[in-house]
């Protein structure tokens, strides 16, 4: 029977023995990278000028802000080129039979349609859109790798995709909406830039796009916003994951962490995370994130 | 002969009402005088007159042919567009009710002045949340009381003048009723203002017509009133028609079924015709074929509205993005405008220099709105009222969130999200005013001993909340004694507006100052260009 078949190929047992999973450079994963053998990454680019940097290769986030705050003009960034993925996702396969490639919104860049013409090309690609950007896709790539680890399937890490879309909490604090702005990447949240009063938007993603979440003024009143946010997705009991990534903002990351543990809920901090280049270019310095979803 | 028979004819009304206005005119700076804060704004003298006159120029323009209740619409409506500041609304309120009653009379008995005028009261108590006695209202409703102790059958002018009588006795109690009247030494300047009113009103016999009034039969040239977008018709046509043996009825009946707004006055020899049509050609003929045709005027109205409303839309400021709700707010001052622009607010409307515009102007603004919800904005304790009479007479979801000043508006602002929906943002956007603490300064336009501080007219006065807590020559100790009332230690933000005018300078280095002295608080402090108040300040 046809039909018996293909379920029994669905449920089939993924684990580390033939489950790979990559990621862009957009993950923000970086630490993540040289300790797991399962996880790979594929590099868009950044262009200051004439200058082509490769982010999180050549390129870290250090010497890029360093950058952005010189340059007269804003860097500009490109997707991989389908090739690249084609060239990893063929390297894989010689060792892993399953690959999912999970990325940022479709809708935010170009790196999920060459995904998509790569994994035309080779077999046993899955692709997955996060429908969000940084440690957003970093967590999900995280959380599909403990997965993995643990035994699954190829239906519950779909189903889990799912879930994640739709429910996981997502939250950025930029310091301006100029990168965002100039970048084309502002999405919904165009109303919130060009105030004349000094703003702190908070934003998040929704259909895979930048969506305004709350404006505030006053540093306490924007952390206040970011507990009242974590209390009101989360519940009593229940244990969730969560990470955090800054651009240039260690500071400010660990405030967000402690006045999440001023709350009841139970969680645990799996990914600390800088935020990259290509992110970085379109969030500017200062920039924090916050996402989480349940255990 | 008094106006036995009520205003049932138009020409009666224009007579009565132009009474009114003229007396209140005379009167205009006394009443103004006769306002206890020594802030430059909220005049009741100027917003009575200015309402007043919005019924003038309404009863001015009206066809003559109205009948009794379209005439008490007519003057009813003029009054709620026409409302300025809280005087002025009440007062919308009190012609409302009066309207309401005289339409139901009989034509044909004489007037019944006292359940004209308990409708009248019912009405103005029902329009205020708080009614407080000792004000305009305590002396209508004695007013009122008045007239209906009279024995029926009395001379109606007898019946007017006792009760314009009781209202002088009551205005003469107001001290006694509020204790900041008898503290200031002045009696309620909204109960005075109405009675002066209503004595002009019951004068107005024996006076030579106004310049608004017209006598009956003569032909008026009226400068062309700008049209409302209403009309089905295009064309709005006028022209005089002269000739003989005219029959001016016989032509109003051949031209009534093509179009509206139709009025055809005048005598045998000179008629003037206006209509608003789609078939400019016919009604031109309908003239030729009776005499010859003068002054003639054709516009194409759409074109007069896009253009009008094209204008209006850039002047007003629409907003970046139109999406569930948008946002109206009160504003004066070209950096004011800019921010409250750049915050999301749109359109915008001009205050003035003493913030007290009409329910018309504010409803105009909302007729440019495309979102389903609108909020407004009033910015300032004189125009809540209004604001909230334009969203009852709106017709469509009209939300009023209850800024009493600029700076308080801003941080309302900041709680707005054009994708909510308006009572969400409602919610949130009056709840962002309930943290924020607001401060003025200003320059004293009397002398008054008010919330226990003396202050000479032409001091500087700075004001917490409303509240007046200091007054000196010098403008940086006014400002230092509002900051130290707004930074309790609690505040980590101040936020200052600038305003324009000859303190500009010692406004600014008085906010700079506040900013070295206060390191724990982030100040942003703003060129608000708005008149009358150097520095506008909210601290959150």
């Amino acid at each position: 029977m046809i039909g018996g078949i293909m379920e029994a190929k669905d449920a089939v047992r993924l684990d580390r023995t033939n489950t790979a999973v990559v990621v862009d450079s957009t993950a923000d994963l970086s630490q993540g990278l040289a300790a797991d053998p399962n996880l790979s990454m594929v590099s868009l680019n950044v262009h200051f000028g004439e200058e082509t940097f490769t982010d999180w290769v050549d390129i870290q986030p250090h010497e890029f802000y360093q950058r952005l705050k010189a340059a007269d003009r804003l860097p500009t960034t490109s997707q991989p080129p389908a090739g690249a993925f084609i060239a990893e996702y063929t390297r894989l396969r010689s060792q892993f039979e399953f690959i999912f490639s999970i990325h940022l919104s479709a809708k935010l860049s170009g790196t999920f349609e060459s995904a998509s013409v790569a994994q035309a090309e080779v077999d046993g690609v899955t692709l997955i859109d996060s429908e969000m950007a940084s440690a957003a896709v970093g967590l999900l790539a995280r959380q599909v790798l403990e997965m993995i680890d643990r035994g699954t399937t190829k239906e519950e890490i779909l189903a889990f995709a799912d879930t994640y879309r739709r429910e996981a909490g997502r939250l950025f604090l930029l310091s301006t909406l100029e990168y965002l702005q100039k970048g084309g990447r502002i999405g919904r949240a165009s109303g919130l830039a060009g105030s004349l009063l000094n703003i702190k938007p908070l934003l998040t993603f929704e259909d895979g796009i930048v969506h305004p979440y709350k404006k505030v003024r006053g540093e306490s009143k924007a952390l206040a916003a970011v507990q009242e946010y974590f209390l009101e997705k989360t519940k009593p009991g229940v244990r969730y994951a969560v990470a955090v990534a800054h651009g240039d903002a260690p500071d400010k990351m660990e405030e967000v962490i402690e006045i999440l543990h001023k709350t009841d809920r139970e969680f645990r901090v799996v990914l600390k995370a800088e935020v990259g280049s290509v992110i970085g270019t379109y969030a500017g310095p200062g920039a924090v994130a916050l996402f989480f979803v349940e255990e | 002969m008094g106006p036995s028979v009520a205003p049932v004819t138009v020409a009666g009304a224009r007579l009565v009402v132009a009474g009114g206005h003229r007396a209140l005119e005379a009167r205009k700076q006394v009443v103004n005088d006769l306002n206890v804060y020594p802030v430059p704004d909220g005049d009741t003298g100027t917003n009575l007159l200015l309402t007043v006159r919005s019924i003038v120029d309404d009863v001015s323009r009206a066809p003559e042919n109205l009948s009794r209740s379209e005439l008490c619409d007519l003057i009813a409506n003029a009054a709620l567009m026409g409302a300025r500041g809280n005087s002025g609304v009440i007062l919308s309120q009190i012609v409302r009710g009066a309207m309401e009653a005289l339409a139901l009379l009989d034509d044909d008995r004489p007037l019944d002045v006292a359940t004209v005028l308990r409708k009248a009261t019912d009405t103005a108590y029902r329009a205020v949340r708080k009614p407080v006695e000792g004000t305009m209202l305590t002396v209508l409703r004695e007013m009122t009381e008045a007239a209906e102790s009279q024995p029926p059958g009395a001379d109606i002018m007898g019946v007017l003048r006792s009760v314009v009588q009781a209202g002088w006795t009551s205005v003469e109690n107001t001290p006694t009723l509020l204790k900041v009247l008898a503290d200031a030494g002045v009696v309620d300047a909204g109960g005075y203002g109405l009675v002066v009113l209503a004595e002009g009103m019951i004068g107005a016999d024996g006076d030579s017509p106004s310049a608004e009034a017209v006598a009956l039969g003569s032909v008026q040239e009226t400068d062309h009133p700008e049209h409302e977008p209403d009309t089905m018709y295009s064309y709005c046509t006028s022209f005089l028609l002269q000739g003989t043996h005219l029959d001016g009825p016989e032509l109003e009946t051949l031209l009534t079924p093509l179009g509206d707004s139709l009025l055809v006055v005048g005598s045998d020899t000179r008629v003037k015709v206006h209509v608003h049509t789609d078939e400019p050609g016919t009604v031109l003929a309908l003239g030729l074929a009776r005499g010859t045709l003068h002054q003639i005027e054709i516009e194409n109205m759409r074109e007069q509205t896009a253009a009008r409303d094209a204008r209006l839309r850039a002047q007003a400021g629409a907003p970046p993005v139109v999406g569930e709700t948008q946002v109206i707010a009160v504003v004066a001052g070209g950096g004011v405008r800019k921010l409250f622009a750049s915050i999301g607010a749109g359109p915008l409307v001009e205050g003035g220099q003493s913030m007290n515009p009409s329910a018309e102007e504010i409803m105009r603004a909302v007729a440019l709105t495309e979102a389903p919800g609108v909020i407004l904005l009033p910015n300032n304790k004189n125009i809540i009222m209004t604001a909230e009479q334009v969203a009852a007479m709106a017709g469509r979801p009209v939300g009023v969130v209850p800024a009493r000043s600029m700076q308080a508006g801003l941080s309302a602002m900041v709680a707005f999200d054009p994708d909510r929906s308006l009572e969400r943002n409602v919610e949130e956007m009056t709840q962002a005013l309930s943290f924020v603490l607001t401060g003025e300064v200003t320059r004293a336009v009397r002398d008054s001993s008010i919330d226990g501080v003396e202050v000479t007219e032409g001091s500087f006065i700075g004001l917490v909340e409303g509240r007046v807590v200091a007054s000196a020559a010098d403008l940086q100790e006014v400002a230092d004694a509002v900051a130290g009332e707004l930074l309790d230690g609690t505040r980590e933000l101040m936020t200052i507006l600038v305003g324009d005018g000859e303190s500009t300078h010692a406004a600014m280095q008085a906010a700079e100052h506040l900013r070295d002295r206060y390191q724990d608080v982030e100040f942003e402090i703003h060129d608000g260009g708005q008149p009358l108040y150097p520095l506008l300040m909210a601290a959150e």
